[in-house]
């Protein structure tokens, strides 16, 4: 399988007051392969979207690289035009994330207009409702606002929006968060019938585990800017083995009565990462702590069984 | 075991007059909430849960309206009632109610103690210190690490979780019969959603108060409450216990609504066809018969009633029309 995207040892921090930073992200290395879903899993404060942005070059890295098909990208001052058009984004929100003064075309088309991909006015609205028709819309809302719209319905225009530019590799951030479920089943199919017909690669971030099971290969749950479990989607979930992965898979709530396990409530909050704990940012609630060694040293993510890394000292 | 009504909704209506037209938002609901129970309320945006909390806290404000219907709570009807005497005597002390946002939800001016003894105060008659002493009692009991502390600080400086808690803790200083909690978790984390979840289900076990859960995850309701009420369109459509629901689902809606979420059963999901009708102009007979995929021609004419199937089961469509009793 070829590989697309390759993560060495990203950090992301924010200034924060004096001398202090933000750790978002912390020295993540991974890598996507072409045509994968690669779930990114967490919960808020964990830096999946910070990453998903690094990885787009939204923001910058404060250190680490970025290959993208085997070339360094990071390294480029301004990233190449032709780079960006390769890869685009679907945010959560489709509230905000459209322009509520510009019609649904102009908001689809700005793209092909600033990469001059069509010549005339006529081929860019037939590109258009090419996409529109794609995505399960139609004409009659080429000359919409988004206020017209329903939520599923600006979350098809964005993804029309993204789309329109073919790109290799979509990020993902929670599209479907902010819709309802009959809705959020119907932009799910969507998206992976358009990775069939476009060749697509995506980066999914999300906090719905029962979601990544079902559509993608790959995942990566994190915790405090740092990945705790890597690797096979239906490996993982035959067998959690990071203490903090098992106690998600715990608590979330399922229909029958037969598949719930004892519950694994984790005590307090996602600690500040302003000050993360020193060495496994998760001994503070952890609940299999072995020792000092939790306390002091950051575990590596080690390959368990083949493509499951786990980093935690349980396992060393 | 002889179990006693708390709460009943017979036949609610209500309205929003709004520059578009009449938003049929609620019509003709159903419900009943027997003493000590978790109910669990479910359904999509616009279904119309959250309006039927309103209607019950008498909170239905302009431009809607209660068209008719009654909301009997412990033998009395609500909406006879004198708005003030509701104020003073039902709403904020008999039932109270927990928001999605708690952070919106408290006084961002005033610490979290004072705004629990606050209500302490207003209601029971008590003087400031023993309003204080029962306030870090509460805090406790909604399991507050350093409660004093946690008195003295301010709403902004809590997380989400510690804030629903603290707005729990306020709703139970009352000793209310009827706890509405409007997606209480929506907002939280899983493993902090956990949290509050168990807190709710202690209070059920412990202090036997009855919990309306609003809410549109149906595997949160699985997971916490007896009964469930399933809403569609400003209609009542399945009620039954947990069980009863999720693994023996009677109405289309409820079905579909269940392939459609990921869960552990799901291997893909199953999108329910076409979406939510505009309640302006509602379909013609049950709601739901647009994306139904077992449409009759009777459906599109008049609306289904609320059949028994099998003990406390019920279910509102032409499916089930010869079976079980209306």
């Amino acid at each position: 399988m070829e590989e697309l995207i390759k993560l060495k040892e990203i950090k992301k921090y924010f200034p924060w007051k004096k001398q202090k930073y933000v750790k978002a992200v912390d020295g993540v290395s991974l890598s996507v392969n072409k045509r994968d879903i690669f779930g990114l899993v967490g919960e808020s404060g964990s830096g999946k979207t910070t990453l998903g942005r690094v990885i787009l070059r939204l923001i910058e890295p404060t250190s680490g690289s970025i290959f993208y098909h085997g070339e360094e990208i990071d390294k480029i001052k301004k990233i190449d035009k032709n780079l960006r058009k390769k890869m685009q984004i679907v945010f959560q929100d489709p509230y905000s994330s459209l322009h509520p003064r510009k019609k649904i075309k102009d908001i689809i088309g700005s793209g092909l207009r600033t990469h001059h991909m069509v010549k005339n006015k006529g081929e860019m609205i037939e590109k258009i409702e090419n996409f529109l028709n794609l995505v399960g819309m139609g004409k009659e809302h080429l000359y919409r606002y988004p206020h017209e719209l329903s939520g599923g319905q600006r979350q098809r225009i964005a993804i029309a929006r993204a789309l329109i530019l073919n790109p290799e590799f979509v990020v993902l951030d929670e599209p479907t968060s902010s819709l309802d479920v009959s809705v959020q089943a119907e932009i799910l199919n969507l998206l992976k019938k358009l990775r069939e017909e476009l060749n697509l690669t995506y980066i999914f971030i999300t906090h719905d585990l029962f979601l990544t099971r079902i559509i993608t290969e790959k995942i990566a749950i994190m915790y405090l800017g740092k990945i705790m479990e890597y690797g096979d989607t239906q490996r993982i979930f035959k067998n959690p083995l990071h203490p903090y992965t098992r106690a998600l898979f715990s608590v979330i709530p399922r229909l029958d009565a037969k598949m719930r396990s004892k519950k694994i409530i984790l005590k307090g909050e996602i600690p500040s990462p302003v000050n993360p704990p020193q060495g496994c940012r998760f001994h503070t609630r952890c609940i299999k702590k072995i020792g000092d060694i939790c306390e002091n040293v950051s575990p590596p993510l080690k390959e368990i069984e083949d493509n499951h890394f786990v980093a935690c000292h349980l396992y060393d | 075991m002889v179990q006693e009504l708390l709460l009943e909704i017979k036949n609610l209506e209500v309205n929003f007059y709004t520059y578009r037209g009449v938003v049929k938002a609620l019509n003709g609901v159903n419900l009943k909430i027997n003493k000590g129970e978790f109910f669990g309320l479910v359904g999509e945006t616009g279904c119309g849960k959250s309006v039927t909390a309103s209607a019950v806290l008498n909170l239905v404000k302009n431009p809607g309206k209660i068209e008719k219907g009654e909301i009997i709570f412990q033998g009395k009807d609500l909406l006879k009632m004198d708005k003030e005497e509701i104020r003073k005597n039902v709403r904020g002390k008999d039932i109270t109610m927990i928001m999605q946002y708690p952070n919106a939800a408290l006084n961002p001016v005033v610490n979290n103690g004072d705004q629990i003894s606050e209500a302490l105060i207003a209601n029971k008659n008590i003087t400031e210190d023993e309003a204080k002493k029962r306030t870090i009692e509460l805090l406790k009991d909604v399991n507050i690490p350093e409660p004093e502390k946690i008195a003295r600080q301010y709403p902004h400086q809590l997380s989400g979780g510690m804030a629903q808690r603290v707005m729990i803790a306020m709703m139970l200083s009352t000793k209310p019969s009827l706890l509405i909690a409007d997606e209480p978790t929506t907002a939280l984390d899983v493993s902090i959603q956990a949290q509050v979840l168990s807190l709710l289900k202690e209070l059920v076990a412990k202090h036997k108060t009855t919990i309306l859960l609003i809410t549109h995850d149906l595997s949160v309701v699985a997971e916490s409450c007896d009964r469930v009420g399933v809403m569609y369109a400003g209609d009542m459509v399945e009620t039954g216990e947990v069980n009863q629901i999720i693994n023996n689902p009677k109405h289309p809606y409820t079905k579909g609504l269940i392939n459609a979420i990921p869960s552990e059963r799901s291997r893909e999901l199953i999108e329910i066809k076409g979406s939510v009708p505009d309640l302006v102009e509602p379909p013609s007979g049950c709601r739901f018969h647009p994306r139904c995929s077992c449409v009759k021609p009777i459906c599109k004419k008049g609306k289904p009633q609320m059949r028994e199937i099998e003990k406390n089961h019920f279910v509102a469509c032409f499916l089930y029309e010869k079976q079980g009793k209306a």
